[in-house]
């Protein structure tokens, strides 16, 4: 059998040179994009501030405007590189008030739908539940009147209903023995 | 035909007043008319007419309570006409309207003659030789021989109990032996050394040589004309037989019969090997020599033996000593002095041996072990002697008869005694020793007591010392207080009667009792084991144990299909229902409940005991219940569950998860749509 080697597995730290060479790629993209990452940026800053402010578990805030930040932005995206491409058309997609008007009104639909969907939500949810609970409860009502309060797991003697002899020959039935069966052919008839 | 005899034909043939019983629908007994001449001590002989046909004559012996008659010999010897001998006719349990009670009446045929000897006291013509050979011994070895085909002894020989044929018939037969237990009423006179030695509960019904024994006393008094020992007491005539002989004993220095000195010696013999059997008697009376002589068994001692200020030279006298007082012969037994005496008194050299074994291997200091070295001791100084336990006395097949009457009496330190022989084993052991000594007749009763030893062991109903009591006595009328009176001693009388009571006083005073549970378990065919193991684990009145004795009812009817009890199956219904309440669910109970009233009025315990105890729906029912449980346990966690601050919480996330699907899918959907359009 081969010998396990013991020693810890090193993970490759990348090296300086690869970060170096990232950084220059990021670089190289973001002057080669930067009308695209100008537009980005701008469009995106609401996200940007839900991504800060939330403190939701999973940050669903984020999220929400998320989908909805970008549903605005792309349209703009999309005529920027439909025109030139290039800064001043950046510059004037930016500047325009409208288009800023289209970025936080999306954002603000993501808001509206993480402030309000989840609250319709739990209330369909807590109506349901309810429902469930009350027929649970029917559903324990009725195996309390057709197998007696020991089924709850109370003890005989919380059993104010069963009278004396009841308490008696449940205590009895446990050691008593399966009975002899009689010959079926009379007893069939019972 | 004598004027009395007339009227009695006319009163027969008129109809019948509120005393009259009539036994078996056929016999008619006069209970104003008793026969002193024909009653023996336990039943009282009274004249009986046969409604088919008046002019026979008949008596009837009715036993007294606590008398229990001979039954298995009756089936034996029911109208068997090639015997001389008063057989039985028929049989019945009667109600007796001079006490009122319930008790057993037997018809026998009314000999013509009387008796050849009217008391044992009475001085009477002797008889010679030849006429008692002719009248009495040829008749009654034909008789003899009968019984013995079928199993049946008589028990009750003596001279006041043979009759002459006719007034002046020179045939005599035997009187009747079935009313009473064998041996009941009979003086020790005619009983053999060892029977004499127990008391006469315990004597049993014994083997044809113990009738040879009594034939051979009856015909030396007849031939005396007297009884020669009719004045000498118990205890004197045992000791004198022991120590003289019987037949020396009894002929009392009298001039036996001429002629009949050789056959009455031999069936006098106290030593049943050499007691003169059927065909030796036979062979003398056809002039052919007996069998040879055999080793006779010596019981005398060579020195005497001293105990209690008295000498005993003879081992039966020791055993029969040691047996009445074994608290005294177990220190006895371990003394320097009686082991000096054992080597020095007795010649046989191999019974030494034997003693002085038994007394090394017992246990000394506790009671158990003493009574027991009391016991092989007698036993081994007395082989033919009853067994002796604790100052109890008993023949081999005596136990049943001691212990009916034991009961029957209330004698209770005699039953804890006989539980006792047969709980710890003592029985068995000792007819097991018999057996190794060549008493290989008495292999089934060691086996029986083997047997009888399990249901000892057992405390439950249905076992313990009454089942002893009705498996030893299979005649034995049940003895629960509640149907004693009814003399119910055969199970197809048992429901008729139980279900009198209900009608009578609308119930039962118990449900559960031992006596019936025993009676069934011991007359009952098949296997009750299942409903003798429920009486056994539960409670006297709790629900189980009455499912149980309803058991026990249930296959007595099974046996006796036609015998329908409306009134206690009744009762039986009101009984039962905290068993209904046994069942957890409430339907079921509802629907048992009613399917138990339906059944109430048929009558039907076998319905009844299967509804109450069907094992399929028990456990049907316990499973359902289980599932039940568990069903309940999970709703409650369910419902907890949706009713707790976590399930608002989570509800919530998932508002989250929606809104942010929802967002995302917007997105998504929108890059495709302004990219691709």
């Amino acid at each position: 059998m081969a010998k396990v080697s013991k020693a810890p597995v090193r993970k490759k730290r990348p090296g300086k040179f690869k970060i170096m060479f990232m950084v220059c790629c990021a670089l190289g993209v973001l002057l080669a994009a930067l009308p695209s990452v100008v537009v980005i940026i701008v469009g995106m800053v609401p996200t940007l501030v839900a991504y800060i402010i939330d403190l939701t578990p999973g940050r669903y805030a984020a999220r929400c405007v998320f989908g909805l930040n970008i549903a605005g932005t792309v349209p703009y995206l999309e005529k920027l590189w439909s025109s030139t491409n290039d800064m001043p058309a950046a510059v004037a997609i930016v500047t325009d008030v409208y288009t800023w008007l289209v970025f936080y009104l999306a954002a603000g639909v993501g808001w509206m739908l993480f402030l309000g969907l989840p609250g319709l939500v739990t209330q369909f949810k807590t109506y349901a539940a309810k429902r469930k609970a009350q027929t649970l409860r029917d559903r324990l009502e009725e195996l309390r009147k057709e197998w007696g309060k020991e089924v709850t797991g109370a003890s005989s003697d919380d059993e104010d209903e069963e009278d004396e002899e009841t308490k008696d020959a449940l205590d009895n039935r446990a050691d008593e023995p399966a009975p002899a069966s009689m010959t079926p052919a009379r007893q069939g008839a019972a | 035909m004598s004027e009395q005899d007339a009227e009695l034909i006319e009163e027969v043939a008129q109809p019948g007043d509120a005393t009259e019983i009539v036994l078996a629908d056929r016999y008619r007994i006069l209970p104003d008319s008793p026969i002193s001449e024909l009653g023996t001590p336990g039943a009282k002989a009274y004249v009986a007419r046969d409604l088919k046909s008046p002019n026979e004559f008949l008596f009837a012996r009715v036993c007294e309570p606590g008398v229990f008659p001979r039954v298995e010999s009756m089936v034996q010897l029911k109208k068997l006409r090639e015997v001389y001998a008063i057989t039985p006719e028929d049989w019945n349990p009667i109600t007796w309207p001079l006490t009122g009670n319930r008790c057993f009446g037997i018809v026998f045929r009314r000999p013509e003659g009387v008796a050849v000897m009217p008391t044992l006291a009475s001085k009477i013509q002797k008889f010679d030789s030849e006429t008692l050979v002719k009248s009495l011994l040829n008749p009654a070895l034909t008789t003899l021989q009968i019984f013995e085909r079928r199993k049946v002894t008589h028990r009750a020989i003596r001279p006041d109990n043979v009759f002459r044929m006719g007034a002046e018939s020179t045939v005599f037969f035997l009187g009747e032996c079935v009313s009473v237990p064998p041996s009941w009423g009979q003086s020790t006179i005619f009983e053999t050394i060892e029977s004499s030695m127990a008391p006469p509960t315990g004597r049993g019904k014994g083997n044809i040589a113990d009738d040879i024994y009594a034939l051979g006393a009856t015909m030396l008094f007849l031939g005396l004309g007297f009884c020669p020992v009719v004045s000498m007491n118990e205890r004197e005539l045992l000791q004198a037989k022991i120590e003289k002989g019987s037949f020396a004993a009894l002929i009392s220095g009298e001039v036996a019969p001429p002629g009949l000195r050789e056959p009455l010696r031999g069936m006098l013999s106290d030593d049943p090997l050499d007691r003169w059997t059927i065909e030796d008697l036979q062979n003398w009376v056809g002039g052919t020599l007996r069998r040879s002589a055999r080793p006779m068994r010596e019981y005398k001692t060579d020195r005497p033996y001293r105990f209690k200020d008295r000498e005993y030279r003879n081992t039966r006298s020791i055993a029969s000593l040691f047996g009445a007082n074994w608290k005294a012969a177990a220190k006895e037994l371990r003394s320097k002095e009686f082991d000096k005496w054992l080597n020095r008194g007795i010649l046989d050299s191999s019974l030494i041996e034997d003693v002085t074994e038994t007394i090394v291997s017992s246990s000394a200091g506790d009671d158990g072990g003493d009574a027991k070295l009391v016991t092989r001791v007698c036993a081994l100084f007395d082989p033919e002697g009853p067994l002796r336990y604790k100052g109890l006395s008993v023949m081999p097949d005596g136990v049943g008869y001691a212990l009916s009457s034991a009961v029957e009496t209330g004698d209770k330190a005699t039953i804890d005694l006989i539980t006792e022989v047969v709980h710890k084993g003592i029985a068995s052991e000792w007819f097991e020793h018999k057996v190794q000594y060549g008493r290989s007749d008495l292999t089934l009763e060691a086996k029986t007591f083997k047997r009888l030893q399990q249901f000892v062991r057992h405390a439950g109903p249905g076992y313990g010392v009454e089942r002893v009591l009705y498996e030893l006595n299979p005649f034995m009328p049940c003895r629960s207080k509640m149907i004693a009176s009814s003399y119910v001693y055969s199970l197809r009388d048992l429901l008729p009667a139980l279900d009198d009571i209900v009608a009578k006083t609308g119930k039962l005073p118990t449900l559960m009792d031992r006596h019936i549970a025993a009676f069934i378990a011991s007359r009952i065919s098949g296997s009750i084991d299942g409903q003798l193991s429920a009486l056994e684990h539960s409670s006297g009145t709790s629900a189980s144990s009455k499912i149980g004795m309803l058991g026990l009812l249930a296959k007595v009817q099974y046996e006796y299909q036609n015998q329908m009890t409306p009134h206690m199956t009744a009762w039986l219904v009101k009984e039962l229902q905290p068993a209904i309440k046994r069942y957890y669910s409430r339907t079921l109970r509802s629907k048992i409940a009613e399917r138990v009233e339906q059944i109430g009025t048929t009558g039907n315990l076998m319905d009844l005991y299967h509804v109450l105890s069907n094992e399929n729906v028990i456990k049907r029912d316990e499973r359902g219940k289980n599932a039940a449980k568990r069903e309940y346990m999970q709703s409650q966690r369910e419902i907890r569950r949706l009713e707790s601050s976590e399930f608002q919480v989570q509800a919530k996330k998932t508002g989250w998860s929606i809104a942010a699907g929802i967002s995302m899918c917007i997105g998504a959907l929108t890059t495709v749509v302004v990219f691709s359009w």
